[in-house]
């Protein structure tokens, strides 16, 4: 047991090892990080809710006072932004989450289902996921949420979800495909090794960039979308949701049409580019970290200096 | 060549079995959304004060709907309508669906057309120049640039090309489609407006578009340049504008513009936000006022379309990838 989570714990290590290793990975891990970081330990933190809004500081750029939290200006309620980014990222979480587990839990199963038992299954399976890919899921999503017009976040994720796991199914299949045809799966098979012990052996390794890639990019369009209908006003305001600062600075607050109104709005933009950004940039890295060769080296890399400190 | 025939009508014929069961499917997840429009109306109704029984009356009327039919009777209701070419009757527009649908599909197909081919052009230009690059300032540069643009959401980009040009610089107009004060038609003066108010959502299209091109060129010209074909055009001596555009630029074309027909129709689903900041009343905008209301046929008749953009750019795709690239045209022969 206590091997088995020393194994984990070694080969989570080579990962982020591989991916810091370029400038783009190093900054998507450093997005990832604080994200996850500020989204569990969110409540440590006062909620910017009715306690701290000031209808005199609304829309007002980055200030000390009345107190420090103000430090990148405040939102439409006249809560401190920087409180907003805080509960924003425990919120965008929450339904990044969500639905990255279900698009890759959905797609992976059908999509190794379609590759791997092949026949008239494939072929249904695979229609399925074309036919998925011609509807507008986003649009779906849409009149999705005005349904449920006071959606939990929670609920927003798992609708998006299962609306979005086609794309996923389908490169799933057909690396699984190519994978079953390979001499090593032959070779397994010839051997009596059973389905499960091949798909965990030969076509895991093959799939995994492809899972650990729409993970991200899953998270990252949880959060374009949630901000997006918030904009939009589909979804109900809540200011830790950016779009909803955003929305009313252009349709309500009119904060856009003064400079220092302009201030906040263009900071919570900012930031949203970059967090998105930095998913991105993690998922572009998915190559590399599941490469063989590149975590070999890295292997070696690592026990050459420990062998070298002794 | 009656092979060829063969598999084009096998392509057709799936493409309209394919284009049978998403509409069938978008007509069932439309229709089996919580919330139907008689409701929403009979219970607006009774909260403006009228009797309930007239209330019953006035709201199957408003909306068209029938509570008591199963929802396989308006299905087929619906398709039969659909075969004699009537998508059923808009309750926000109060006017056939199909004339909505056909007023405001111009405006999306326009600005669609119009930003993705200037993206494509000009990103795959681009792309083949920086991948042709040897300083690696300018490779880091682009790359870095063209993920802030990736990476920036849709409405955000709209919102601050707002403020810069229309609030900031007064350069273009806030919204609309066309000035109050001009009569739709050929004339100069509509045209004029046009243009002037359809320059912001393009160009915040283009933005938005333009890095994905890049990126995908750049991609494709650097594993086409460790080709034998372009190592022995190398070994020949040909270099500079030749080797970009006739060895390199011709056969990164080829999975590009597959990758361009998918992306055209997908595009039409992801005018919502632009066309709703813009107040362009194209598809988006009309999918995002009959979303509120649950204009169901409303909705469907939106979504019809995007179904077919969708499909149809697979189809061109599918049947024009022979006639730019040789080798498919040989394979699909000796098939």
């Amino acid at each position: 047991m206590m091997e088995k989570i020393k194994g984990m714990l070694r080969s989570a290590l080579i990962s982020i090892k591989i991916l810091t290793s370029t400038a783009q990975g190093k900054f998507g891990f450093a997005v990832v990080t604080i994200v996850f970081f500020f989204a569990i330990f969110a409540p440590l933190f006062p909620y910017p809710g009715p306690a701290l809004s000031d209808i005199n500081l609304v829309f007002v750029p980055p200030r000390l006072s009345p107190s420090p939290w103000y430090i990148l200006g405040s939102d439409y309620l006249g809560d401190p932004l920087l409180l907003d980014v805080i509960w924003g990222f425990r919120y965008f979480m929450e339904i990044g989450l969500v639905a990255a587990i279900l698009t890759v839990g959905i797609g992976v199963v059908l999509g190794l289902v379609a590759g791997f038992v092949g026949g008239l299954i494939d072929q249904a399976l695979n229609f399925v996921f074309n036919l998925l890919l011609t509807i507008p899921s986003f649009a779906l999503w849409l009149i999705l949420a005005l349904i449920f017009r006071n959606a939990s976040p929670f609920l927003l994720g798992f609708i998006l979800g299962i609306l979005s796991w086609a794309g996923l199914a389908r490169s799933i299949r057909s690396v699984t495909l190519s994978a079953k045809n390979k001499e090593y799966v032959e070779a397994s098979k010839s051997l009596g090794l059973g389905p499960l012990s091949i798909i965990r052996h030969d076509i895991a390794p093959a799939i995994m960039p492809y899972i650990f890639m729409n993970f991200m990019l899953s998270v990252n369009s949880g959060i374009y979308g949630a901000m997006g209908l918030a904009f939009l006003g589909i979804l109900p305001y809540t200011n830790i949701n950016w779009g909803a600062v955003l929305g009313t600075a252009l349709y309500e607050e009119a904060a856009v049409y003064t400079l220092s109104g302009t201030i906040p709005v263009a900071i919570i933009s900012t930031v949203s580019t970059l967090i998105l950004m930095g998913f991105v940039f993690t998922a572009n890295a998915s190559d590399m970290i599941f490469d063989v060769q590149r975590r070999k080296e890295a292997e070696n890399a690592a026990f050459a200096k420990k062998s070298s400190k002794r | 060549m009656p092979s060829t025939v063969g598999w084009v009508l096998r392509r057709v014929i799936y493409v309209a079995i394919e284009i049978f069961f998403a509409f069938t499917l978008s007509f069932f997840l439309l229709e089996l959304m919580p919330g139907n429009p008689y409701y929403i109306i009979y219970y607006s109704l009774i909260n403006q004060g009228v009797n309930p029984e007239q209330a019953k009356v006035l709201a199957a009327a408003l909306s068209n709907y029938n509570p008591n039919v199963s929802v396989f009777t308006r299905y087929f209701e619906w398709m039969w309508g659909l075969i004699h070419g009537n998508l059923g009757y808009s309750i926000v527009y109060a006017t056939p669906v199909a004339g909505v649908v056909a007023a405001a599909a111009p405006w999306t197909i326009l600005i669609v057309t119009i930003s993705l081919t200037l993206a494509f052009s000009t990103g795959f230009i681009f792309g083949l120049l920086a991948a042709s690059t040897t300083s690696r300032f300018l490779d880091a540069l682009i790359s870095g640039s063209m993920s802030v643009f990736h990476s920036i959401p849709s409405y955000v980009l709209a919102v601050f090309l707002l403020i810069i040009f229309s609030i900031r610089m007064r350069l273009f107009p806030m919204g609309g489609a066309y000035a109050n004060d001009v009569t739709p038609g050929l004339n100069g003066a509509y045209l004029l407006s046009v243009m002037d108010h359809l320059a912001l959502p393009i160009l915040t299209f283009y933005l938005m578009l333009f890095p994905r091109w890049v990126f995908g060129a750049r991609a494709i010209a650097t594993s086409v340049t460790k080709e034998d074909y372009v190592l022995t055009a190398k070994a020949r001596g040909i270099k500079g504008r030749r080797m970009l555009l006739s060895y390199i630029g011709r056969n990164a074309m080829l999975p590009e513009y597959t990758a361009l027909l998918y992306s055209y129709g997908l595009l039409f689903g992801s005018s919502i936000f632009i066309e709703s900041i813009f107040d362009i009343p194209g598809l988006g905008y009309v999918l995002s006022v009959s979303t509120g209301s649950r204009d169901y046929l409303l909705a469907m008749g939106t979504f019809m379309v995007i179904i077919i953009a969708v499909i149809l750019g697979n189809l061109i795709a599918d049947l024009t990838y022979g006639l730019i690239d040789p080798r498919a045209r040989a394979g699909g022969e000796n098939a």
